[in-house]
């Protein structure tokens, strides 16, 4: 395989002594889409800037196809960024908006304004050139920025958040469009989202971050499945997080001795038992093969495709997620079974 | 009526007859008075004095060449002074204390503010004693009686209005704008040629408008730095007003005065117009 489009390693950031990005390492392979998720704060915004060099690390270093670029300007990186906002130049037609690009890398101003129409067909957008910005649909604004961004056929495309002002019908559908257009071009798309649904359907991989770090890396099924911390557990999907014991033989007890796990020495310090909702199977009779937790129904939700059950184990309420199917005759206050499979518990290090 | 429109109707006329009260009629009346003799009767003669006459045109070439270098010199100046304030303070206190420095000149008389400049500019005022002190010049220039000491003059109580227009335009433009040219591979200085500047356009254009005129309708400050030697075309105004008392022949004066100053400023205002695709 060749070289990363993108390297990053041990890239630290601080504003006036808060530490934003704590050594990031991150390898984009060339044509990856990868989506930096996270919540607000958590800086994946900071890390995007880095990279595109507006702001400029205090450690660490950022290559670009091998070339190290961390003390580079922007205007001398190859690479474009899709804004939030789309900062379209209000004052030029959405061609000279896409020439922009080319014009000043000297390309000569006929050649330009083909390359601008080519990409503005690229994105739907033919025949639109001639318009000014604020006379275009958000959406259309929205191609407008990744027809400008693409037009220089960078390696690397930086998207900050670029649906985040779209309703979310049209959001789906530029999803699915962006996702095309860049399997069509073969750019790496590094993609920032808040929105763990958004990453989860168009990413190859998850950069899951947290307080300036990264949680884990990943595809996202992988994540859901393996998570590695207590928050990609409670960020990626629902998850029921229940307080881990070590007990003297170091076996581990959760919800309080109901589920005794067999001794491993993988995990140390304090850690918390994920399970996902789906995993729980309410009954009145113990499932064969499961390991049967005597539970109270305490509320029944209905979300319309599935219905969220809140069960009390004792002291601890765990949600599960039934087909309405699976509703039949179920009432709150009513004693159950909770039939898990211990395969499905995964153990992540911190305090539930 | 309907009930609810006629206190709407209310509310649009208080304006209206302010308008009409404070603007309209006066302009009306100026218009009018430049149009008849002193008897009453329609008339085209004042305007036919004023453009024959020779030393009307000398006298509008100087107050014109006054407010365009007037103009010019605050767009130097002010420009830069705007850029600083907007984009290079980053201490609010002090862009604070820089802003109030700016406009509180503006709340003390002109009169005052020029007389100061009479003293600065004078023989052995502290302009020239500072020059000689620098060894940048042997003898005194004389900067009262000339056009440069008006135009010092001038430029010292415009300038606030251009800086504010421009301060407030570059403020309004979005950083994530000159992010964006960067990032599409512009130098700083293709930034501000191609971004930037554009979009602080129409600030200092209306910062520039709003010189020229004040520039070229000033009285006071001419009056008190020309020292008698030089005559701007509000000076023969307030003559005709103050000491030959012909209203009628000095409302020719301000018409043609406003008329050409009107048609500068929509020449100018066509040519600056930004391109539009």
């Amino acid at each position: 395989m060749s070289a990363p489009i993108l390297a990053i390693d041990g890239l630290s950031k601080h504003f006036g002594g808060q530490p934003a990005l704590t050594a990031i390492e991150l390898a984009v392979e060339q044509g990856e889409f990868i989506a930096l998720l996270g919540p607000s704060g958590c800086g994946k915004t900071t890390l995007l800037r880095c990279i595109a060099g507006f702001l400029s690390p205090e450690a660490g270093t950022i290559r670009l196809a091998g070339e190290d670029v961390t003390r580079l300007p922007p205007y001398r990186r190859p690479l474009n960024t899709v804004f939030q906002n789309y900062a379209l130049f209000p004052h030029m037609s959405v061609a000279d908006n896409v020439a922009y690009g080319p014009c000043r890398q000297g390309t000569p101003k006929g050649q330009a304004a083909k390359r601008a129409a080519e990409a503005l067909e690229l994105v739907g957008l033919a025949g639109f050139g001639e318009r000014l910005p604020a006379q275009l649909s958000g959406g259309q604004q929205q191609r407008v920025a990744l027809a400008r961004a693409i037009v220089n056929r960078p390696q690397l495309l930086l998207l900050d958040e670029p649906l985040s002002a779209l309703d979310l019908k049209l959001r789906k559908k530029v999803q699915g469009e962006l996702k095309q257009i860049q399997h069509r071009l073969g750019i790496a798309f590094l993609f920032v989202t808040h929105d763990q649904e958004e990453a989860m359907t168009m990413a190859d991989r998850i950069v899951l971050m947290n307080r300036g770090r990264i949680e884990q890396i990943g595809r996202g099924q992988d994540i859901y499945a393996r998570p590695a911390t207590r928050f990609a557990a409670d960020f990626i999907g629902d998850a029921n997080l229940l307080a881990a014991e070590r007990r003297g033989d170091g076996s581990v007890s959760l919800l309080d001795g109901a589920i005794i796990l067999p001794a491993s020495d993988e995990q140390q310090g304090a850690f918390t038992g994920v399970l996902r909702p789906e995993d729980i199977l309410v009954g009145t009779e113990p499932a064969a093969g499961r390991l049967a937790l005597p539970a109270v129904v305490s509320e029944i939700v209905h979300v319309g495709s599935h219905a969220s059950v809140a069960l009390t184990v004792g002291a601890t309420t765990l949600t599960a997620r039934l087909a309405p199917s699976a509703l039949a005759g179920l009432t709150t206050s009513q004693p159950v079974f909770a039939n898990i499979r211990l395969a499905d518990l995964s153990l992540v290090p911190g305090d539930a | 009526m309907s009930g609810t429109l006629r206190p709407v109707l209310l509310l649009c006329a208080l304006p209206a007859a302010f308008f009409v009260a404070f603007f309209l009629a006066p302009m009306a009346v100026v218009l009018i008075a430049s149009l008849t003799t002193p008897a009453g009767q329609p008339t085209f003669a004042h305007y036919l004095r004023i453009l024959a006459d020779a030393y009307h045109w000398d006298v509008l070439w100087v107050t014109f060449r006054i407010g365009a270098r007037t103009t010019l010199v605050c767009v130097l100046i002010g420009y830069p002074l705007a850029w600083y304030l907007v984009r290079i303070v980053k201490w609010r206190p002090w862009r604070r204390f820089c802003v109030i420095l700016l406009v509180v000149p503006l709340f003390t008389s002109n009169i005052v503010r020029s007389f100061g400049w009479m003293v600065l500019l004078g023989r052995n005022g502290l302009v020239n004693d500072g020059l000689i002190g620098l060894g940048l010049i042997e003898r005194p220039m004389r900067f009262l009686g000339t056009e440069l000491g008006i135009l010092i003059g001038l430029v010292y109580i415009l300038l606030p209005f251009i800086v504010l227009a421009v301060g407030n335009a570059l403020a309004k433009v979005d950083p994530a704008l000159e992010d964006a040219s960067a990032d599409l591979g512009a130098t700083p200085a293709g930034t501000f040629r191609t971004i930037i500047f554009p979009l602080s356009l129409p600030g200092l254009m209306a910062g520039a408008v709003m010189v020229f005129m004040l520039a070229v309708s000033a009285y006071v400050t001419p009056a008190l730095l020309s020292g008698g030697r030089i005559t701007v075309f509000s000076m023969l105004i307030f003559q005709q007003y103050s000491s030959v008392f012909d209203f009628n022949y000095g409302g020719a004066l301000s018409i043609t005065m406003l008329v050409l100053t009107l048609a500068l400023v929509a020449i100018a205002g066509r040519l600056s117009e930004p391109r539009r695709a």
